[in-house]
């Protein structure tokens, strides 16, 4: 028997994998039927992994006629970042550097899980070089472009994975998020992304940007999906210092949850820097979920320069001998900007690891009076490629380093935020933060589940036109 | 911050700390600079107390 798979969700894929309804090694070769027929435009896949892809679906199929269960992802195809390891590919990290790199000898961790779970990989994804950007426009491997508009960005730096499950070219992706890079693709993209507690998922075998700031986190085209995959990806592991030893707290159970939600906008900084339509956009979630006040986390912009200081001292650190031996090969968009970082004082970078615990402080005083905060993902819905400049607050100003002002102070303090995808009259999508205290995932996922059955998120998948 | 003070902010900076950087990436670097200047100046204008720890401490 046959499904139609397009617009299919990993939960449905699951369920039709499991009961027999449909092969693994069917929905796999649907989805790299697509990939093929769209990737060209979009440029979301960096390299398809089409053998492993069938040779995993074959597995998952093996495991069901045997009458075993293969897992809850049972063969859902998926993308991930180009900054995970993959056994035997080169971990590029959006790079030409990365690319002569040892091939990896094992998958990265949030990778084998899902892979134990059933899930069937089908390549991995273009990004920003090393995470270093938020519009995914590579130098070394091209632009990616928005499945809803194709002259306009995808958002970065995980530009092609959102891209992926926006198009339908599988049915989630894993990326990574340092100051926006989920949180800026879900909404340029419409789709649903989830950037955990900080120290929530581990991040053994991908490529790091900043130490203190690195989350990975899953995009999908619903509530449940992220919920499902999200489940799979919890778990300590050691390898990982900065990894919380936490035991998994599943959430896909409590999607249904009646508790009620202390909801507030956030004003200052999340209001002044956001456009008309970032406005209406949560101004629509707000009255979905009852939030009838606002509040105000103090230092927000501080807090966002904080989080830009340590970035550039990380990512120069990290790159410091490269960047020496062979700074040509880097891509020109990030090449100043991480020599730039290893100018700055040591004093400025503790002053800003200090401001990040103020800002810390204040957040946790706001979650003291209400479950659940609002603001807008971005400024503006998706930017053309190549913009140079956007107009936030009246003020003018680089594209490329400022779509990320929204969300660079919430990373900066490891909040757990679902970003939901709102359209309003056709217009481009763009995205709502749903922001919890820490460790309070199932508030995010209780919320977004909410807005999905009032009608005010979705994301159906996205063909994108010649 | 002007394009030549920036440039030369980066000479000054990069033959102090030793980093290197050739000359046709100054542009670059001087206006990833331009760029960070303002969060620098921000950061190091705020008033911490002696109670308030980096958020990066290490816990052994």
């Amino acid at each position: 028997m046959t499904l139609e798979m397009d617009g299919l969700g990993a939960h449905e894929i699951a369920a039709a994998v499991r009961s027999g309804r449909l092969s693994a090694v069917a929905a796999a070769q649907a989805a790299l039927t697509r990939i093929e027929a769209h990737n060209g435009r979009l440029n979301a896949y960096r390299q398809v992994l089409a053998e492993r892809a069938l040779r995993e679906a074959a597995a998952v199929d093996a495991e069901v006629a045997a009458g075993r269960d293969p897992g809850p992802l049972a063969g859902v195809p998926y993308g991930v970042k180009d900054l995970f390891d993959v056994t035997g590919l080169a971990t590029a990290a959006g790079s030409k550097i990365g690319a002569e790199r040892a091939p990896a000898t094992a998958d990265a961790v949030l990778v084998s899980r899902l892979r134990a779970a059933g899930a069937v990989l089908l390549g991995v994804q273009t990004m920003d070089e090393y995470g270093y950007g938020f519009t995914t426009e590579n130098a070394h491997y091209g632009a990616v472009h928005n499945p809803h508009d194709l002259a306009r960005s995808a958002g970065g730096s995980s530009g092609g994975s959102a891209a992926a499950v926006a198009a339908g070219l599988g049915a989630f992706s894993l990326g990574s998020d340092t100051n926006g890079s989920i949180r800026v693709p879900s909404s340029f993209c419409g789709i649903f992304g989830l950037k955990p507690t900080f120290g929530r998922l581990p991040r053994t075998g991908s490529f790091p940007f900043v130490f203190d700031l690195d989350h990975l986190g899953p995009f999908a085209r619903s509530a449940e999906d992220l919920a499902l995959v999200y489940d799979v990806l919890q778990g300590h592991d050691a390898a990982d210092h900065a990894c919380a030893p936490r035991p998994a707290e599943p959430v896909s159970g409590q999607l249904s949850g009646t508790t009620p939600l202390r909801v507030a906008v956030l004003d200052g900084w999340f209001h002044d820097m956001a456009g008309e339509a970032a406005r209406a956009a949560v101004a629509a979630v707000a009255e979905a979920l009852g939030a009838r006040v606002s509040a105000t986390l103090a230092g927000a912009e501080t807090a966002r320069s904080a989080a830009f200081l340590i970035t550039a001292a990380s990512g120069a650190n990290l790159h410091r001998a490269n960047l020496r031996a062979r700074p040509g090969d880097f891509d020109p968009a990030t090449r100043g900007r991480l020599l730039a970082g290893g100018l700055l004082p040591a004093d400025a970078v503790l002053q800003a690891q200090r401001l990040r615990r103020r800002f810390y402080d204040e957040a946790m005083a706001a979650f003291g009076r209400f479950d659940l905060l609002l603001a807008p993902a971005t400024p503006c819905p998706a930017p053309l490629l190549g913009q140079g400049s956007i107009v936030i607050g009246g003020r003018e100003m680089p594209a490329r380093p400022n779509l990320g002002v929204l969300s660079q102070p919430l990373s900066a303090i490891g909040l757990p935020v679902l970003t939901v995808p709102i359209r309003m009259g056709g217009a481009l999508p763009i995205g709502v933060q749903l922001i919890a205290a820490p460790w309070r995932e199932d508030i995010v996922f209780q919320a977004a589940a909410r807005l999905q059955a009032a009608g005010v998120t979705s994301a159906p998948v996205v063909t994108p036109c010649a | 911050m002007p394009g030549d003070e920036a440039e030369e902010t980066v000479r000054v900076l990069a033959r102090e700390y030793g980093v290197t950087i050739q000359a046709e990436h100054l542009g670059e670097v001087a206006a990833a600079w331009r760029l960070m200047a303002p969060h620098l100046d921000r950061v190091r204008a705020a008033d911490l107390g002696p109670e308030l720890e980096p958020a990066s401490l290490f816990r052994p």
